[in-house]
């Protein structure tokens, strides 16, 4: 779990340009570069208050364009790119920044070239960019939601929606009671969908049937995984979205979060689409790149839109960059880490009820796995984040019983590398898949292709981890949660679990025996059990 | 369905094997029996003996092998006190999984209990009565107490006969001594209990098991009835006991020279004696009655109750492999009218083909099969569906096919979306044979898929010509299938490749036969990557 660098590399102290008093702390900075454009948010955040922005730039760089056309980005917007990024860095050094964070999504994430890029952009700007997977930018784009909505009835009450049609691709989360559940990335970007039907030479109208087509095809498989019925509030965010929903508010008095109902809606939506491209560059003044996603880009909103029962679509101004500003802001936070972990287990419990899992076996595994992992903090120096790992790992390590309880252990590797959870990312999932495959039988070992494909932290990671699992699991061998308390106690080196429980505990008590080894290889000491002051044999 | 369940006991291994009905219910039509004494002396040692272990294995093996002649769609196997209370039991139910491939699961003496109940509740015609159940095994003795399908009670003591014969009644006959010591043993592991059962009362105690069985027999021929069957019987708490004094008495000899009593029993069978006498007594139970169904039939009644839907497929489809794969496909929630939908065009394509790709009557039907599982990885997420299928296939648990058929199933669902490759390292694996059934196989699904496209079933059927040396592919339809056309050329393109002859698809409707807006050079051209 190595954190990426976010400090800027300083050969020397530059002058500030702007003096920087002691007591505020620096200025952060984001930078994101999606599909058609690159933009910079340099806000500061002054103690105990939300972070106030400071200055926010766009440029415009069709990085979706040559991805999803030509699978590469071509030399001229490399080029582009570069020097915006060249203006963003020195915005960044004149406002005294240390701290940021820049990531790239789709667009960069699928060039064949991303890596070389990525090199020039560190060489030429000293600015080390993330690529990140739609699991993150869901869940960033969901903590900006949740700050722009702050007052708004949607977000405690009922289930909602969220929706981002990108250029890449459409980002789109279930939240129950405004905790998401479910969220996943769906073929519905509109820079893609207008690339896929560039050459088609049928008439204007026939195209956008088939747009319908296609995107109702997206989200009957959307449906089948998301119980969108059950919305009863639609939140869209993205430009495109933003911008028909100021066409359609016109000149009224600017309320705090921009609403309009589902019929108004809905009926822009169909004027805009039976206009071709010349006439949505004339009628709305918009840029060529921009009127080309338009169509796209609502017709995929208005699909999920009529899944729904909402009766208003709800657009906050809530963009990437400023969930990755209030992420930032918050990093070191102990209330982030602990919405993070809410959502990851209400996420988790979803995936588990989807696989029809033993609830009751799972919680209680989990509860076991993270009372050892407490009592064992001093032995394996692992972080809370770890925890959070550990507990969905121990939730939902048997799901693989869906698949065929032969071999079920590697099911459930194979079902959690597939699956997204809300707040973890795909390196977080391949250590909890690889936590929870661990749970019985073989323990890691160096034939193991999906172990070794891990680096050598994440590695030692699931040895440690899958340990303490192993043991939780076998303290519940019944499936019937007779254990109610473990306490750890050293005594001579060496471990004793005392367990506290109900009835008998003969299964439980053979299955840890057999499972203590690898702690004990682990963590260098032996462990003996008792249950009420007497050892098990 | 045809289920064989399993009971390995601490004394005998036992296996019914049954036919389910539409009621829930179930008819057996075979039964086995073997004293293995898995629990000699292990129960004391907390280990099982190798010599003990190895007897179990060649005892299971036979009986797997009467279950796979007689059709077994499922084998249930449960391991009770013997296994669970030694070192080694896990170590000995994988060495019976990898051996066999037969999974016993261990389970406690609560969950021993109440599948016995369950087996007497489904057997003796309790009319709602407040039942006692008791089983007396060789490791352990199961007490359950309930009225219908309410169990209030379900515990287990080791005091199973067994036990109490290699541990405590080590002279024979009985001395006093060991007879007084035996029951003080037996009092102080059932008092708790017995206060519990008179406390909540019951109107009936039924018996089951082996020793409970012979004891009632033997009483019953003291008595001197000797009734048809056993099961039904009911045992005077008196003559239970006068037996019991008699076999205090006895020795081995005297023993074995009653009629009814099987020899293998003639020492367990004192112990029991005085198990079953002490406990009716503490009960104040007047009578007992004998029941033929035990742990085994128990399992089966548990597995019924709990799968109802899987029984009510078997009834539905009695070809188990055509009802493996409806089962794993409404186990993903499968679009039930387009996969029926791709099935019958997929195999309409197949039968209009024949001459040209010349598979066989067993490919046709992997084809269907493949078409109705074709969608299955969508359960699993959007993103890589295809892979998904192909997963589940092969993991799912799909019965009655053969390794091969397997593979070939699950490539052809994965390839339901693109061609297969060389450089798929999986498919690259497959003997040539099987590539190339793959290769048309999936050519044929992916046409018909892209022929229900929008799944709304737009496609009523299909009629094929030959017209100046292509194959004209009609396609009948109703409604609107611009998407459907979107995607086809391309796939009969592909189709027309696999199979070496041209294949076009038209639409067909009324009298008119319809062409569709082809897509431009380039598209076709990018489309080709």
């Amino acid at each position: 779990m190595a954190s990426r660098k976010r400090t800027l590399p300083q050969p020397a102290p530059p002058p500030p340009v702007v003096p920087v008093p002691a007591e505020t702390p620096r200025p952060i900075a984001v930078v994101d570069m999606g599909a058609s454009a690159i933009r910079l948010l340099v806000a500061e955040i002054p103690a105990g208050q939300p972070p106030r922005i400071l200055e926010e730039v766009s440029r415009g760089v069709l990085l979706g364009k040559d991805t999803f056309t030509h699978g590469r980005l071509g030399s001229p917007t490399i080029e582009a790119t570069l020097k915006a990024l060249e203006g963003f860095r020195r915005l960044m050094d004149t406002y005294g920044v240390l701290r940021y964070r820049a990531v790239a999504t789709s667009a960069v994430r699928e060039a064949s070239n991303s890596d070389a890029f990525l090199d020039r952009v560190r060489l030429r700007t000293g600015l080390d960019v993330e690529v990140i997977d739609g699991s993150e930018e869901n869940r960033l784009t969901y903590i900006a939601v949740r700050e722009e909505l702050r007052d708004h009835p949607a977000r405690d009450l009922g289930d909602a929606l969220l929706v981002e049609v990108g250029g890449g691709s459409a980002d789109i989360s279930f939240l129950r009671k405004g905790q998401p559940i479910q969220s996943g990335t769906y073929p519905l970007g509109s820079i893609r969908m207008r690339q896929s039907l560039a050459s088609w030479q049928g008439s204007h109208d026939q195209g956008a049937r088939l747009l319908v087509r296609h995107i109702h095809n997206v989200v009957d498989d959307i449906r089948r995984e998301m119980p969108l019925r059950e919305a009863s509030h639609f939140i869209a965010v993205g430009a495109d979205v933003r911008f028909a929903a100021d066409r359609i508010r016109g000149d009224t008095p600017k309320a705090d979060v921009p609403v309009v109902t589902r019929e108004a809606f809905i009926a822009f939506c169909d004027e805009v689409v039976a206009y071709d491209l010349e006439q949505i560059v004339d009628r709305y003044h918009l840029p060529q790149s921009e009127a080309e996603t338009l169509v796209p880009a609502l017709l995929a909103y208005r699909g999920l839109l009529l899944e729904t029962v909402a009766t208003e679509v709800i657009v906050p101004d809530a963009s990437l960059r400023l969930g990755l500003l209030l992420d930032l802001a918050r990093e070191g936070d102990g209330q982030g880490l602990e919405d993070l972990r809410r959502q990851a287990l209400a996420s988790a419990s979803a995936l588990g009820e989807k696989y029809r899992f033993d609830a009751p076996h799972a919680r209680k595994v989990s509860e076991i796995a993270v009372r050892l992992f407490d009592q064992l903090r001093s032995e394996h120096g692992l972080s809370d984040k770890h925890r959070l790992l550990l507990e969905v790992a121990a939730l939902l390590h048997d799901i693989g019983n869906y698949v065929n309880m032969r071999g079920h252990h590697k099911h459930t590797w194979y079902l959690l590398s597939v699956s997204d959870i809300f707040g973890l990312s795909q390196d977080d999932m391949d250590v909890v898949a690889n936590v929870a495959r661990y749970h019985r039988r073989a323990c890691p070992a160096k034939s193991h292709l999906p172990y070794m494909a891990l680096d050598r932290d994440a590695r030692i990671d699931v040895n440690k981890l899958s340990a303490i699992l192993r043991l939780a699991n076998a303290l519940d061998a019944d499936h019937l949660q007779k254990v109610k308390d473990v306490r750890l106690l050293a005594e001579d080196g060496d471990w004793v679990l005392e367990v506290e429980g109900a009835g008998d505990l003969t299964m439980e008590r053979l299955a840890s025996l057999a499972r203590a080894d690898y702690l004990t290889e682990v963590f260098g000491r032996k462990v003996t059990f008792r249950e009420r002051g007497r050892p098990w044999p | 369905m045809r289920i064989a369940a399993i009971d390995l006991g601490s004394n005998s291994l036992h296996m019914v094997l049954a036919d389910t009905d539409q009621t829930g219910g179930f008819r057996v039509i075979g039964r086995e029996k073997e004293m293995v004494r898995l629990g000699s002396r292990s129960l004391a040692r907390g280990r099982l003996s190798a010599a003990a272990m190895r007897r179990a294995i060649d005892v299971l093996r036979k009986y797997r092998k009467v279950a796979e002649s007689e059709g077994a769609d499922k084998v249930l196997a449960v391991a009770t006190s013997a296994v669970r209370e030694a070192r080694n039991g896990e170590e000995f139910l994988d060495a019976i999984g990898r051996e066999l491939d037969i999974w016993p699961r261990a389970i406690s003496g609560e969950e021993e209990a109440r599948l016995i109940y369950l087996a007497a509740l489904h057997s003796i015609h309790l009319e709602g009565r407040r039942a006692l159940v008791i089983d007396i095994g060789g490791g352990s003795v199961e007490l359950a107490l309930g009225r219908g399908d309410a169990v209030e009670m379900s515990v287990s003591e080791k005091i199973g006969v067994l036990r109490l014969s290699e541990e405590i009644v080590k002279s024979d006959p009985l001395t006093t001594r060991n007879d007084t010591r035996l029951v003080k043993h037996l009092d102080a592991a059932l008092k708790p209990h017995v206060e519990r059962i008179k406390a909540a009362g019951f109107d009936v105690v039924v018996g089951t098991s082996g020793t409970i069985l012979a004891l009632g027999a033997l009483a019953l021929e003291r008595g001197g009835e000797v009734p048809d069957t056993l099961h039904h019987a009911i045992v005077p708490a008196s003559e239970i006991h006068t037996l019991r004094r008699w076999m205090a008495g006895s020795d081995v000899k005297a023993r074995l020279k009653m009629n009814g009593l099987d020899e293998a029993r003639a020492d367990i069978i004192v112990p029991g004696a005085v198990l079953l006498d002490t406990l009716l007594q503490r009960v104040g139970a007047p009578e007992i009655v004998l029941c033929e169904w035990a742990l085994r039939e128990g399992i089966l009644i548990d597995y019924i109750q709990r799968n109802p839907r899987a029984v009510a497929r078997a009834e539905a489809y009695p070809d188990v492999r055509h009802r493996s794969v409806v089962s794993l496909a409404e186990r993903c929630g499968y679009d039930e009218k387009h996969a029926r939908k791709v099935a019958q065009l997929a195999l309409d394509l197949f039968d209009a083909t024949v001459r040209q790709h010349r598979l066989g009557a067993s490919h046709r039907s992997l084809l269907e099969y493949s078409a109705l599982l074709h969608g299955i990885g969508h359960h699993i997420s959007y993103r890589g569906h295809h892979k998904h299928a192909h997963y589940l296939v092969k993991n799912g648990d799909l019965r009655g096919f053969a390794p091969m058929e397997i593979e070939v199933l699950a490539h052809v669902a994965r390839y339901h979306r693109r061609q297969p490759r060389k450089k798929h390292v999986s498919f690259a694996a497959l003997p040539r044979a099987e590539r190339r059934a793959v290769l048309v196989l999936s050519a044929h699904l992916r046409l018909a898929d892209s022929l229900d496209r929008s799944h709304r079933q737009v496609v009523k059927g299909l009629t094929v010509k030959t017209r100046g040396g292509a194959l004209i592919v009609q396609a009948h339809v109703s409604g609107d299938t611009s998407l459907e056309m979107w995607g086809m050329p391309r796939q009969a393109e592909l189709l027309s490749r696999a199979l070496g002859k041209r294949v076009k698809v038209e639409i067909a409707s009324a009298s008119a036969v319809a062409s569709f807006p082809r897509p431009s050079p380039a598209l076709r051209a990018r489309a080709g990557k």
